[in-house]
């Protein structure tokens, strides 16, 4: 994830929209996707992509650069998507929406993996996608997470033991 | 406990982070000998495999929804915002004016139009009504402009993998009628001397161009081959008429003459100065980008690249246009063929920001040396001078006529008339010739579109580019040429030639018109 120039940054901060705009176009599919993985729900991921975006306009004049803007971004996205999973689940009970794989080459495994992934903790889950997913260094999902760089260590680790065991299980059982 | 610590060291290195050069000694040791560790990393490398083969996720562009709900923010915040930007004024910058009444009336009727519509974000159906708004008042203003200077900062990136980005500034100066100058200065610290900087001059006056700096240079060209040169170009020939003057960087007239492909996506602030945002494709643009036909090298566009063009919302002024890649896929093959790097649609390549903007009379001088300008004729005087009398379109409101008289081109023996209708920054250029003097510019060619006209004559219309401005050429059954060069719309443009009492001849074939 490729932080913006630093210039349209400042912009931004100072409230120029078409800076903002620009920040928007940048990093909107970065965002929409971590949400989508976190809400398995596209509806959703699109509410709390535009609630991520809004929330940092707010807040950009706040942001003094003590991490990447995109750490900054994912961090409030997480906090969104957070909140709109709450609200969902005080609404109703959690419906599995992940969206159905189709049934083709790699479908399979796509399939499995999704399973698997949904089946790991949030905790393990959120550094997951954000190092594999997004391609954030440990130090940026650390401040992504508001984590040590020790925590996000040992949580992708463990998200990685467990998505290895669970495609290991599926291939015997299907095996 | 060891396996447990070198899988997580193994998971560390997939990740790309770094090891101190022991661990991973006793890393690459434990994986020849540990079969189960192995198979650890087989399945992290089967996990990360699966997740990147897979499809991308179809992702939405939200980009216009969310902008939607920004403006929608509460005034406080965008007012405190706006307070912060005043820092950056410019030199020349103009402290915000009172609104004319007639774009007071505009800008109500957008808002009142975003109230209806739900924001001033307009969704499409409701686009072609503003930006006809638009482009009436864009026109009716540049009308009214008699000088104006500007000072804009340049920022490309993707010249080249030597020299990423470039700084330049560019200093745009106008007085009515007819004069103008353009200052390109190159900022960039390049890497050797073998590169020119693309500092450049142009100056228009009348019919007479100077031009300096360094020639054009193909991007696929070492930087050697490209010498600083100087040009001093007279309009001495009707075939120099093509060369029109760069009105678009005071007003975009030529760029915003019709509404198709172009939009209106919102209202904002640029530089303290209330501004609308309009979206437009640069091979419609490219009037805008008229300096960088002057010479020197700069990085190609593709024809869909988007260009998010903003405007002064009391004066029309482009205050900032950013080109962004187009998601076109025929732009990766293009890409390729320059030499580009894969740019991607949500990062831009260039940018042209006002830092200052001044409606005084400019400093600049528009002198052009070792050049005598064509002197005007009485129009009195011109079936006298000319053999011929010149046809001559109503005058419209508003507008002064200069004529001027040219010699005769290659293989024409009489001189021609050059008729300049102008009026501020609108101009429209008439050249008419009894026999073929304006075979070098007229007739039809590639891009050119048959059209006919109201008194039933055929003509062959080319849209405006870089290079020249909205053309029309006539010839008759007798073999009387007209030529026709303005930023006036296409429809006036039209409507005026066809109250001309010349009857068009189709020059080709049918089946070629556009």
């Amino acid at each position: 994830v490729q932080d913006p120039d630093p210039r349209t940054l400042a912009r931004a901060r100072l409230g120029e929209l078409d800076a903002f705009e620009e920040l928007v176009r940048a990093h909107q599919a970065d965002v929409f996707r971590f949400t989508w993985y976190l809400t398995r729900d596209r509806d959703l991921a699109e509410e709390v992509t535009q609630e991520t975006f809004l929330r940092a306009f707010r807040f950009i004049a706040r942001f003094r650069g003590e991490s990447k803007f995109s750490s900054w971004l994912m961090r409030i996205a997480r906090n969104c998507a957070m909140d709109a999973l709450r609200g969902r689940h005080r609404d109703e009970q959690h419906k599995e929406t992940a969206e159905p794989s189709a049934v083709t080459d790699g479908g399979v495994a796509r399939a499995e993996l999704d399973a698997a992934l949904a089946a790991i903790s949030e905790d393990h889950r959120q550094v997951f996608l954000l190092v594999e997913i997004l391609g954030l260094s440990y130090q940026e999902a650390a401040d992504a997470l508001q984590v040590n760089v020790g925590t996000v260590k040992s949580r992708m680790f463990r998200a990685r033991q467990r998505l290895c065991r669970a495609l290991e299980d599926d291939e015997v059982q299907s095996g | 406990m060891k396996c447990e610590t070198m899988q997580l060291a193994a998971s560390e290195r997939l990740d790309g982070e770094r090891l101190s050069p022991d661990i991973v000694a006793s890393l690459d040791t434990h994986l020849e000998a540990c079969a189960q560790c192995r198979a650890f990393l087989n399945g992290a490398a089967h996990v990360r495999s699966a997740l990147r083969i897979r499809p991308a996720e179809d992702v939405p562009d939200l980009t216009a929804s969310i902008m939607r709900a920004v403006q929608q923010e509460p005034v406080a915040l965008r007012r405190r915002a706006r307070a912060s930007v005043r820092g950056v004024a410019a030199p020349m910058h103009l402290r915000p004016r009172h609104l004319a009444p007639v774009t007071a009336a505009l800008v109500l009727g957008l808002i009142l139009g975003s109230a209806v519509v739900g924001g001033p974000w307009q969704r499409p159906s409701t686009a072609p009504l503003a930006m006809a708004a638009v482009i009436r008042d864009s026109q009716s203003a540049a009308g009214t402009v008699t000088a104006y200077r500007a000072t804009y900062a340049i920022t490309e990136r993707g010249l080249s993998a030597e020299v990423p980005q470039r700084q330049l500034t560019m200093d745009v100066a106008f007085r009515a009628p007819e004069q103008y100058r353009v200052d390109i200065s190159d900022k960039t610290a390049y890497p050797s001397k073998a590169w020119t900087p693309t500092d450049l001059t142009y100056v228009g006056n009348g019919r007479a161009t100077y031009r300096s700096g360094p020639t054009g240079c193909p991007g696929d060209l070492p930087v050697q081959e490209c010498p600083r040169t100087q040009a001093t170009v007279t309009r001495t020939s009707a075939s120099s008429l093509a060369t029109s003057p760069p009105s678009d960087l005071v007003i975009p007239l030529t760029s915003l003459a019709d509404t198709p492909g172009v939009r209106i996506t919102g209202t904002g602030t640029v530089s303290d100065r209330p501004a609308v945002r309009i979206e437009i494709p640069y091979e419609r643009a490219e009037p805008l980008f008229s300096f960088t036909g002057l010479g020197g090298r700069w990085r190609p566009f593709f024809p869909s690249d988007r260009v998010v063009l903003w405007l002064d919302q009391a004066h029309w002024f482009p205050l900032r246009y950013t080109v962004y890649p187009s998601q076109d896929p025929q732009r990766r093959a293009w890409e390729l063929r320059f030499g580009l790097p894969v740019e991607s649609s949500g990062g831009w390549i260039f940018d042209v920001r006002a830092t200052g903007i001044d409606r005084t009379a400019p400093v600049g001088s528009f002198a052009i040396p070792r050049v005598v300008q064509a002197q005007p004729v009485p129009l009195a005087q011109l079936p006298e001078r000319l053999g011929y009398a010149p046809l001559t379109p109503p005058l419209p409101e508003g507008f002064s006529l200069r004529a001027t008289l040219m010699p005769p081109g290659p293989g024409a023996s009489s001189p021609m008339s050059i008729l300049s209708y102008t009026r501020g920054l609108t101009y429209l250029v008439i050249a008419e010739h009894p026999g073929s003097g304006l075979d070098g510019v007229s007739g039809a060619g590639p891009g050119t579109e048959q059209v006919r006209l109201t008194n039933g004559g055929i003509a062959y219309y080319s849209a405006a580019t870089q290079d020249h401005g909205r053309t029309l050429s006539i010839r008759s059954s007798s073999g009387e040429t007209l030529y026709l060069e303005t930023n006036l719309t296409r429809e006036r443009l039209l409507a005026i030639a066809g109250s001309l009492p010349i009857l068009g001849q189709a020059a080709l074939p049918s089946g070629t018109s556009g």
